[in-house]
């Protein structure tokens, strides 16, 4: 039997009669079987079109992401092709200025490539001129402090002591050589002098140097200077001594 | 003008040296004033000047000698410094005695004329 109501049928009760077979008694079974709806189908059909749209939408977002990385490497590629113009127009006007004449005649060319040559090598020619010069100063210098140093200590030695005949052949190889050796410090003067670069200076030095030699000769060869009658003059000594320290520093002066 | 030459190197010695008879006998400037210089000077005509050579010979000169042979003639009295340097020039081949010929002009110039009495330190001879 199967009821009729006013309602929506969403299935049908199948009743089947069934025989126990130890007892043998009958029963009425109900069995309920569901029938397809059209609006679970409608509601079925509407979900697989929202999965459909979903896909579409995921398939547009993955296009729409290829279309912009495209667009900025293409932008990438004209930013570079403009810069590459400029670097080829720049690369081409250094050729051109390398690989171009000068402009000008050839004979002035030759002319300025000569005069550079002159002044280089005139340049160069002064340098070691002044260089050498300063060599020799120094050497010239070396060499009066040298003979001064012996100068100095013959006049000392010989002015310390009074004469006395036990000594006189030692006074007088004294007296020759302070006599010799005050005629190389006026030479090695000159020398000094002649290698001072500037003339102000070589004026002055020339002035100091000649009036203290002056002093010198005076001071180691005066009063009773190979007389047999000297005797010691301690005086002298100091004088002899302030006399070359003055012309060591002028020297040393003129050395830096 | 005329001109008379003294060698010193030759004429008188080539190693002058020392102040007095005393010290060098007749190599000192003593000998060479009283024994050379003022003959000479006191030979010279009134424009005449004599020359002196300096470095025949002469190896260099001590201010000692200097002093004592030339600028004698104005400390004695012989003669004026102006005078003397009028009548007096020096002659070198050796530039360097130029030296010694400023130092005797010096010593002659800074010289008191007739300032001390000559008295003679030169020996007796028997």
């Amino acid at each position: 039997m199967r009821a009729d109501l006013n309602c929506i049928s969403i299935g049908s009760n199948n009743q089947t009669i069934a025989c126990d077979n130890a007892t043998g008694d009958f029963s009425l079974q109900s069995a309920f079987a569901f029938e397809p709806i059209p609006h679970i189908q409608a509601i079925e059909e509407l979900s697989s079109s929202f999965d459909q749209q979903n896909f579409l939408i995921s398939q547009v977002q993955q296009f729409s992401d290829l279309t912009n990385k495209l667009n900025f490497t293409i932008d990438r590629q004209t930013e570079l092709m403009v810069h590459g113009k400029s670097l080829i127009t720049t690369l081409e006007s250094v050729n051109d200025t390398l690989s171009s004449t000068p402009k000008g005649s050839l004979s002035e060319v030759i002319i300025g490539a000569l005069f550079s040559v002159i002044a280089a090598f005139t340049f160069n020619l002064i340098y070691w001129y002044l260089v050498d010069k300063k060599k020799k100063l120094s050497s010239s210098i070396a060499r009066l402090n040298t003979v001064l140093d012996a100068f100095e200590k013959t006049a000392t030695e010989y002015w310390y002591f009074s004469y006395h005949i036990r000594h006189s052949k030692s006074n007088k190889i004294k007296e020759m050589k302070m006599k010799a050796e005050h005629r190389i410090l006026r030479q090695s003067k000159s020398e000094i002098v002649k290698l001072i670069h500037r003339k102000k200076t070589k004026t002055e030095v020339d002035a100091e140097l000649t009036e203290l030699l002056s002093s010198l000769f005076d001071s180691a060869t005066g009063g009773d200077f190979e007389s047999s009658e000297r005797k010691e003059d301690l005086k002298r000594v100091g004088e002899i001594i302030k006399i070359c320290t003055q012309i060591r520093m002028i020297t040393a002066g003129l050395n830096t | 003008m005329e001109m008379s030459v003294f060698n010193i190197g030759l004429q008188f010695s080539q190693e002058p040296s020392g102040r007095y008879y005393s010290d060098t006998n007749k190599r000192s400037g003593e000998a060479f004033r009283e024994e050379f210089l003022r003959k000479e000077l006191e030979a010279l005509q009134p424009d005449e000047k004599i020359t002196f050579i300096m470095d025949d010979g002469v190896e260099g000169y001590g201010s000692s000698f200097l002093t004592e042979g030339f600028a004698g003639i104005v400390k004695y009295g012989y003669m004026q410094a102006s005078e003397f340097k009028r009548k007096i020039e020096f002659q070198y081949s050796d530039s360097d005695f130029k030296f010694y010929a400023d130092k005797i002009i010096q010593y002659i110039s800074e010289a008191q004329f007739n300032s001390k009495k000559y008295v003679p330190t030169k020996p007796k001879t028997k």
